[in-house]
């Protein structure tokens, strides 16, 4: 009797459990590869893009905003198309094509973002007087802020908002997935102030020994200010930043500047120099004609390449 | 043993109720494809407008928020055409922009989102150097889509915006036709009374581009205001936010012949009762009637009976007219009749302010105002010399209903006739000074 119970016990837990078990996969995958709708508003300009960066660099290029995608304390505006296309011809041009011809065509799609986001407008912080202008996440996202303000025309302006955000931002990314040394934080630690950064000068950031003041914030900001000015900036800033900085404050941003271009060279064997030659002779040669169509010279260069 | 049977009879309850199945769904289909539904409803319904959509865009429901007039054209292939013509974003010109787009996308519910840069629609957008510019959205949760009435609430900044279908196909006319309305029914300042219901409230200051509010027969101050975005439209004009918990239409379409607005939902927008709304708006400290006589003959003869006393003083004083400055005012918790005499004495133009106190009484019926009693010595001196001033104050008095001026809709603060044996018209002035 007792031997009854047990196979009864032991049948009803079985076909409690199998009950449910009627569920049939269907074997399709969800996951299904994007087509570019030809149909589209954007369609010929989400295939070039889909040519130089998705297609080359393994990158998606987001220009079309998902409010989502961005921090909900700030007030933002998406890119105008007109705007995105630019810009995505500048960086083809001063970032992607750079890294290629003094690294090698593998690097940024090994190490690049996987995605790079674009927004109209900077996120202005009012209260402390900040603004924002790109940002790097997980090293796999970058997003580059008002790239509707760009004024194509000024060199100074793309220089210091757009030029500058872009290795700033990459620069994080690196970092992101190699650290850098962990010796470069201990140079000016007392320096830091990642509260009133913005309250001070240029010049007070590099006698503290930071090449910005966004740079005297923390040490990873200012470990890519280091890279992202040093490659954007002419001689002529540079030296300039070193005769103000004084004695002490050039000696810091030197000694800073030494492990920077180490762990470039020795991470990611990449030649700071090199890298900055190939950007600076790019940027004094900014023929607008001739960036936006820099494409075509680029399929010339990959076809010629692949011969 | 009998735990044992227990036992036994609970896993076998346990097996078949496994097995039970006939439980019935509260919808008839997946919630992934409802909401895809949702989605190409949306698509289809906005991309179906012939002459595209006239929108009612709210920024925001800040206290400073308005509404603005706004005719989009939604294409399928993700085009999206944007034209306006406001203060705020176009300086008062048509502007439009065809180049950017649109999409409807799934989020907590279907979403419109104007995800690229249209310098039109995004002016409401941009942060500007304040970080807040106009606080409008560009991704709105679509809370309704019918080829009649879309409803829209502004995902970060909780507005609610209404789109109907173009009617007007010249987009010029459409706008013209938004300010006449904007211009007829606020263009004054007008306050008007809400009903619904039993429930009444006033607002008013529709003139800003947004209503304040305020509890029925209560004085109208601004500190203790609730705000209402307001868009005036071709016919009528629609709100961001219901009034309270009892109405919720947004839109209100106006009557010519009544002279009224009303929703839907059955609330009607207009003068209400003017003997009322005088005293409401009397008693805000910050403003004053200025008097006229409709019975201007009255008036011509006793300004000529207070010249000719003028003259006969020594100082041979000519009466050159009064008027402006005649008015009813409540100043610190008096009211006061002021009348301005504009004088020539020699070849001296010159000014005379006479003050008297009055008695003002008012009641739904009506309003009576009474006892024009001197106030300062300055009064009391010039009603020794001249008497005869004395009558003009005194044509005032008297009892009146107050009823909207010919012409006018809601015309309270622009003006009103009290009518009884004399007929005055007052209106509204807030630069008359003691």
């Amino acid at each position: 009797m007792k031997s009854l119970y047990k196979i009864l016990a032991v049948a009803c837990l079985v076909m409690g459990f199998a009950a449910c078990d009627n569920e049939q996969l269907t074997g399709e995958s969800i996951f299904v590869d994007p087509v570019i709708d030809t149909t589209t508003y954007t369609y010929q300009f989400d295939k070039w893009l889909d040519k130089y960066y998705t297609e080359p660099y393994n990158v998606e290029f987001l220009y079309k905003l998902d409010d989502n995608a961005t921090d909900p304390n700030y007030n933002v505006v998406p890119v105008s198309i007109g705007m995105a296309d630019t810009l995505a011809h500048l960086a083809l041009y001063l970032w992607y094509d750079v890294y290629d011809s003094v690294v090698g065509p593998e690097f940024l799609r090994t190490y690049g973002p996987k995605m790079i986001q674009l927004i109209g407008s900077s996120m202005m912080d009012p209260v402390n007087n900040t603004e924002k202008l790109g940002y790097a996440e997980g090293g796999i996202k970058i997003t580059l802020l008002k790239i509707n303000k760009m004024q194509l025309n000024n060199i100074d302006n793309l220089n210091e908002y757009i030029f500058k955000t872009m290795h700033h931002e990459f620069a994080h990314i690196l970092h992101q997935q190699r650290n850098y040394p962990t010796e470069f934080a201990q140079i000016t630690p007392a320096n830091y102030d990642p509260i009133k950064w913005q309250e001070r000068t240029y010049k007070e950031a590099w006698q503290l020994g930071c090449v910005s003041n966004y740079g005297s914030s923390e040490a990873r900001e200012d470990f890519v200010e280091v890279i992202a000015n040093y490659i954007v900036k002419p001689d002529k800033w540079w030296d300039n930043m070193l005769k103000e900085a004084g004695t002490e404050g050039a000696a810091i941003i030197n000694q800073k500047w030494d492990i920077c271009n180490t762990w470039l060279k020795e991470k990611w064997e990449i030649s700071l120099d090199d890298l900055r030659t190939e950007v600076q002779k790019r940027q004094a040669n900014l023929d607008w004609e001739m960036i936006m169509s820099f494409d075509e010279m680029l399929t010339e260069k990959r076809e010629n390449a692949k011969e | 043993m009998k735990a044992k049977y227990l036992v036994i009879i609970g896993l076998l309850a346990a097996t078949f109720a496994a097995c039970s199945r006939d439980e019935e769904s509260l919808f008839d289909k997946p919630a992934a494809i409802r909401a895809q539904e949702a989605i190409d409803n949306a698509f289809d319904v906005l991309t179906s407008a012939e002459n595209g959509w006239e929108m009612a865009y709210f920024p925001n429901l800040e206290a400073s928020a308005k509404g603005y007039n706004m005719v989009l054209k939604f294409s399928k292939n993700g085009n999206v055409s944007v034209t306006a013509k406001n203060s705020a974003t176009t300086n008062n010109k048509i502007m439009t922009d065809t180049a950017s787009t649109w999409a409807v996308k799934s989020d907590y519910g279907p979403i419109l989102t104007f995800d690229t840069y249209n310098d039109v629609f995004h002016a409401f957008s941009d942060p500007k150097e304040n970080g807040a510019g106009l606080l409008g959205d560009y991704e709105f949760l679509i809370l309704k889509a019918t080829p009649e009435l879309v409803l829209l609430k502004g995902k970060k900044h909780s507005a609610y915006t209404v789109m109907r279908p173009m009617k007007n196909t010249d987009l010029a006319a459409y706008f013209t036709a938004c300010e006449k309305m904007q211009s007829k029914l606020f263009g004054n300042n007008n306050i008007v009374t809400l009903t619904q219901g039993g429930k009444k409230m006033y607002l008013y200051n529709g003139a800003e581009g947004q209503f304040q509010s305020a509890a029925y027969g209560s004085p109208l101050v601004a500190e203790a205001a609730t705000y209402h975005p307001v868009c005036a439209t071709e016919d009528g004009i629609i709100v961001s936010m219901g009034f309270g918990e009892d109405i919720h239409d947004h839109i209100f379409y106006y009557n010519e012949e009544k002279g009224e607005l009303k929703s839907e939902q059955g609330a009607v927008m207009n003068a209400g009762n003017l003997n009322v709304l005088f005293g409401a708006y009397f008693t805000d400290n910050a403003l004053g009637w200025a008097v006229d006589y409709a019975g201007q003959e009255a008036v011509e003869e006793l300004l000529s009976a207070v010249n000719t006393a003028m003259n006969n003083t020594s100082a041979k004083m000519k009466v050159m007219g009064y008027g402006y400055k005649q008015s009813l005012n409540m100043y610190e918790g008096g009211y006061f009749l002021l009348i301005n005499f504009t004088y020539k004495q020699g070849k001296k133009n010159q000014e005379k302010k006479l003050v008297w106190t009055v008695d003002l009484t008012q009641d739904e019926s009506g309003i009576t105002v009474a006892n024009a009693v001197p106030y300062d010595e300055n009064t009391k001196t010039f009603l020794q010399q001249i008497p005869a001033a004395q009558a003009v104050a005194d044509l005032m008095l008297g009892s009146y209903s107050a009823t909207p001026l010919e012409g006018y809709l809601f015309n309270a603060a622009a003006g009103m006739k009290l009518v009884g044996e004399k007929e005055l018209v007052v209106r509204g002035a807030n630069n008359i000074k003691m």
